[in-house]
């Protein structure tokens, strides 16, 4: 177990590692945040000045190999628009988009699974065809369109809910269902898909022909297996909390990582950029390795080959 | 009696795997076919008999050249199979076709079957025309017992001996010489079985085919085979004349499979049964690989391996105390 | 017509005979399975009655009803399937019998076996967990009680070092190994009636023999009835005493395995006969049946086997034989199937 998680934790490390370096020369070969920052028509020589102040004038094996160092010894660089520390511009953030996030995460959650469940138990039904096109709807549809849809009707139409800004629980409600219902059709699907396999399974079969009543045949040997595959999704679903929102929080203007990063990029504020993308590439790689923990503990066959 | 059409002289096919679960294990030697020799001629067939994990199918894919050997040698028509890949090999290869346990699997379930049959023509690039190649493929259908308004039917419109036919047909489009039957009617119904079998005994005649014919129903085997070979953890443990093998087996392992079969009368004869299951093909016991569930091991088993020995009426069996008891040579 | 089995009693100081109902008794039993775009039947009236401890055989190919019937009499087809007729077993009808009703049957009285080991168990759970489950359903043992009892059932089944077995996962043990356990499992509700739904055809040769040794053990200590779905006739010979052909949905001769063997009257049976090659004697080429077995939703007007039959008449194809009773045990449904002392048309 130890040298299993050793290794994963190598093949982690090793994925941020490529991800970041990947980010550094993208960025570095697609712009020049000198031109971007300072205007245009700056004169010449401050524009070296800014390029030699935050090394850019430096060669790029060179630039890129004290970032390395750098980073090794916890220093991120500093916004070069603000000059403040880039990891202290995107922590601030975190709660922020973690209070859209999260809920909506729940919501993904609290909705999905039990509509996916629910549509396997009744298949071919009106129930579940009605809850398919639900989920096609929700899943087919962009973010955005869905955002601006809830902002027309219950913005504008009934007035009911603000459509954009941060100032207290009523902002939030928006964007937290724009993000549940897409993450909700994906995980109805999923889970019903799911089901239906496990369901087809002779070991439910069987379980029937032992006398158990089709309730506990359901709860107790349909629904740990149908987790197993359901698990996989719901994990990947962890590793967007921090980056998933990109979208809606530009439409609904909620100060979050992601609109931090739409501005970075525009701004080719490269150490703030870097930053978000390492915590994006951690984010995504932990919920990896959790949910092949979770996977061996509810799948016992990850746990031992046959004898 | 004429030339081999085949020598297989020691196949070995060899795996590494990793032993003690997905995790950390050791690296490991599953030994899949550990020296398997046989010879086959023109016209006849070798059956090859045993229980899943014996060797059986790595056996035909090595024969087929889907895999790679570990080591041994394979000779058609006397010359020694090439590097897989290079041309010659190409050519040589078109002389050995396969048909598949399960026909629906095997074919295009989106394609016409007449266009599945033609295929390999045009892979191999035989015959010049679409019509010519289309005449060849009728010809093929009719031989194997179907009528020209199959060409244009789905897989699935076709019943499961209608679809093995297929296959057949499709296999045998390129003239080949040796046909290699990997349970060939395992997946059809019992009335269905005989009529395929009958068949590839019509073509065997017609053409003079050669077929490795691997099953698992030893009363088939018997039916079209003109020696059998049975398997164990593989290795080849008996082999001989189907009638002899099967009236009388010699080797313990043999005699455990031959009696294992429900005979469809009411003569109840004593059953012998073996205990436990085969070992992991990783964890070969020592010495005889069979001696675990022997009923008769005795020490001597556990130290040598046997090797195949021929016996006085022809059959080669790789048992110690086999040999002794019928007095091999 | 089965005629139930006459046994002496003795009354009021006087013998009399008696007419002692079945175990089980399925009558015109119908399954249709709705496809969505057609109602397909794929029972076509089922008649077969089952004695107490009587070991009886249901043969035939894929698709010809053998574990329909019985999947449908223990209500397990799902709700695209509509069954009907009756099944009587202890003076209750199945078909159609409220949910509880056949949750306490399943299991308890009539226990079930199937195809594929491994697969019929659940993978997540331990085979001990399973194992005390159905005791807990069944005997209401739980606990060390519980673990006690499913050891012993493991031992029972033959499987060595049953305690620490009962830590194993399903996909840890081989398939004959699983077989066991879904055995011990049946066993479980020490139930009246098993019905072994193909058990060994999953498994090689020498773990089948293992595990028809096992029933055969379990059958002469327990006087359970034994129904055993099998394609292969052979399997069926060594291990019951009577055999049920069935076609297309329906039984087309029942007889004891003597009779099947020796004078079957229906032309199927026979083509099944010398389908099948031998292991020992000379070689024969084999003669087999043309055609194919016809499509549910594509069943001839008269006799299904009709269009495969070598002695098919015009009446053979006008309409659907009736059962009749060829022996006192022995039915079967052809026009051409007659007593062997009648000037029969067959004979």
């Amino acid at each position: 177990m130890i040298g299993y998680l050793a290794q994963r934790l190598l093949r982690a490390l090793l994925t941020i590692f490529l991800v970041v370096t990947f980010a550094f020369f993208v960025l570095r070969l697609s712009g020049d945040p000198a031109l971007l920052i300072m205007s245009v028509d700056a004169p010449p020589e401050s524009i070296a000045a800014f390029r030699k102040s935050w090394g850019l004038d430096q060669p790029i094996w060179m630039q890129y190999l004290a970032y390395v160092v750098h980073a090794l010894t916890g220093d991120l660089g500093n916004s070069m628009r603000d000059g403040r520390p880039a990891i202290q511009l995107v922590l601030e953030r975190v709660p922020s988009t973690l209070a859209i996030t999260l809920p909506a995460f729940a919501l993904k959650i609290a909705i999905g699974v039990p509509a996916g469940i629910y549509a396997a138990l009744r298949r071919n039904s009106f129930a579940d065809r009605l809850t398919m096109l639900f989920s096609v709807a929700g899943f087919t549809m962009p973010s955005f369109v869905l955002a601006l849809l809830l902002v027309l009707v219950f913005s504008v139409k009934l007035g009911w809910l603000p459509s954009s800004g941060s100032d207290g629980l009523a902002n939030a409600i928006l964007p937290i269902v724009t993000l549940g219902a897409a993450g909700a059709a994906i995980l109805a699907r999923f889970t019903r898909s799911a089901m239906l396999e496990v369901l087809g399974q002779p070991y439910i079969r069987a379980a029937s022909a032992k006398g158990l009543s089709w309730r506990r045949v359901v709860t107790e040997h349909a629904l740990p297996n149908a987790a197993i595959p359901t698990t996989t999704i719901i994990g990947f679903m962890v590793g967007t909390l921090i980056a998933g929102a990109v979208v809606v929080e530009s439409v609904f203007a909620w100060p979050g990582i992601g609109r931090l990063l739409v501005v970075a990029v525009a701004n080719r504020d490269l150490a703030v950029v870097q930053t978000i993308l390492l915590l994006v590439a951690m984010t995504m790689v932990t919920s990896n390795i959790v949910v092949d923990l979770v996977y061996g503990w509810i799948d016992p066959r990850m746990r031992t080959a046959p004898k | 009696m004429s030339q081999p059409l085949l020598e297989a002289s020691q196949l070995t096919r060899h795996y590494k795997v990793r032993r003690g679960g997905r995790l950390f294990g050791h690296a490991a030697t599953l030994r899949a076919v550990d020296g398997v020799s046989f010879t086959l001629r023109p016209g006849r067939t070798l059956g090859l008999v045993g229980e899943s994990g014996c060797g059986k199918t790595t056996t035909a894919r090595l024969v087929l050249g889907l895999l790679p050997l570990t080591s041994g040698e394979m000779r058609l028509d006397g010359e020694t199979l090439p590097k897989a890949g290079s041309t010659r090999w190409r050519e040589l290869r078109r002389t050995v076709q396969m048909v598949y346990q399960d026909p629906l699997a095997a074919l295009d379930r989106r394609i016409a079957v007449g266009r599945q049959v033609m295929e390999p023509l045009a892979i191999h690039g035989i015959g010049t025309s679409t019509v010519e190649r289309r005449d060849k493929a009728m010809a093929i259908l009719e031989s194997v017992g179907l009528q020209a308004h199959h060409f244009v039917r789905y897989p699935h419109e076709l019943s499961g001996g209608q679809r093995q036919r297929i296959v057949l047909a499709r296999a045998l489009i390129l003239e080949p010489r040796l046909l290699v039957c990997d349970e060939p009617i395992s997946a059809l119904d019992v009335s269905i079985q005989a009529q395929v079998v009958n068949l590839l005994l019509d073509l065997q005649a017609k053409m003079g085919l050669a077929y490795l014919f691997i099953s698992h129903d030893l009363r088939m085997v018997r039916q079209v085979s003109h020696e059998v070979a049975v398997m164990y953890l593989g290795r080849i443990v008996e082999r001989g004349d189907p009638d002899r093998l099967f009236s009388a087996p010699t080797h313990p392992y043999t005699q455990a499979l031959v009696s294992a079969i429900p005979v469809a009368a009411r003569q109840r004869r004593q059953r012998l049964i073996l205990k436990g299951d085969p070992p992991n093909p990783v964890n070969v016991p020592t010495g005889c690989a069979f001696h675990e569930r022997c009923p008769i091991a005795v020490a001597h088993c556990r130290a040598e391996t046997p090797l195949l020995r021929p016996l006085a009426d022809g059959r080669e069996v790789a048992c110690h105390l086999a040999a002794a008891s019928v007095g091999g040579l | 017509m089965y005629c139930p089995a006459q046994r002496q009693c003795v009354w009021k100081g006087r013998s009399i005979s008696v007419i002692s109902p079945p175990l089980i008794d399925i009558r015109g039993l119908t399954v249709d399975f709705d496809a969505g775009h057609r109602v397909v039947r794929v029972l076509h009236g089922v008649d077969l009655a089952i004695e107490s401890g009587e070991a009886v055989g249901l043969v035939g190919e894929s698709g010809s009803g053998k574990s329909v019937t019985w999947l449908a009499a223990l209500g397990l087809l799902g709700g695209r399937a509509r069954v009907k007729g009756a099944v009587t077993f202890e003076g209750r009808n199945l078909v159609g019998a409220p949910a509880h009703e056949l949750e306490a049957v399943r299991g308890a009285r009539i226990a079930m076996i199937f195809q594929d080991p491994a697969s019929s168990l659940n993978p997540v759970y331990r085979i001990g967990r399973q194992l005390c489950e159905a005791l807990a359903l069944h005997r209401g043992l739980t606990g060390q009680a519980a673990l006690a009892e499913a050891a012993r059932l493991l031992d029972r089944v033959g499987i060595a070092d049953a305690a620490r077995r009962l830590r194993d996962f399903p996909h840890e043990l081989s398939g004959g190994m699983n077989q066991r356990v879904m055995i011990a499992m049946a066993l479980s509700g020490q139930p009246q009636i098993l019905i072994a739904d193909e058990p060994t055809t999953a498994l090689d040769a020498t773990i089948q023999a293992q595990i028809l040794e096992l029933l055969q053990e379990i059958r002469r200590d327990s006087a359970m009835a034994l129904v055993l779905i099998s394609h292969d006739l052979g399997v069926v010979a060594e291990n019951t005493d009577r055999v049920c052909v069935m076609y297309a949905g329906r039984i087309v001769e029942d007889a004891p395995i003597d009779a099947i063997f020796d004078r079957p009257a229906h032309p199927y049976t026979s083509g099944l006969l010398a389908a099948l090659p031998e292991l020992e004697g000379p070689r024969r080429r084999l003669v087999a049946i043309p055609g194919v077995v016809p499509e549910p939703w594509n069943l001839p007007p008269g006799c299904s086997f009709a269009p495969r039959c070598g002695e098919v008449t015009a009446a053979c194809e006008a309409s659907l034989p009736p059962t009749v009773q060829v022996e006192s045990r022995h039915r079967a449904a052809c026009l051409r199937a007659r007593r062997p002392h009648e000037p029969g048309i067959g004979a």
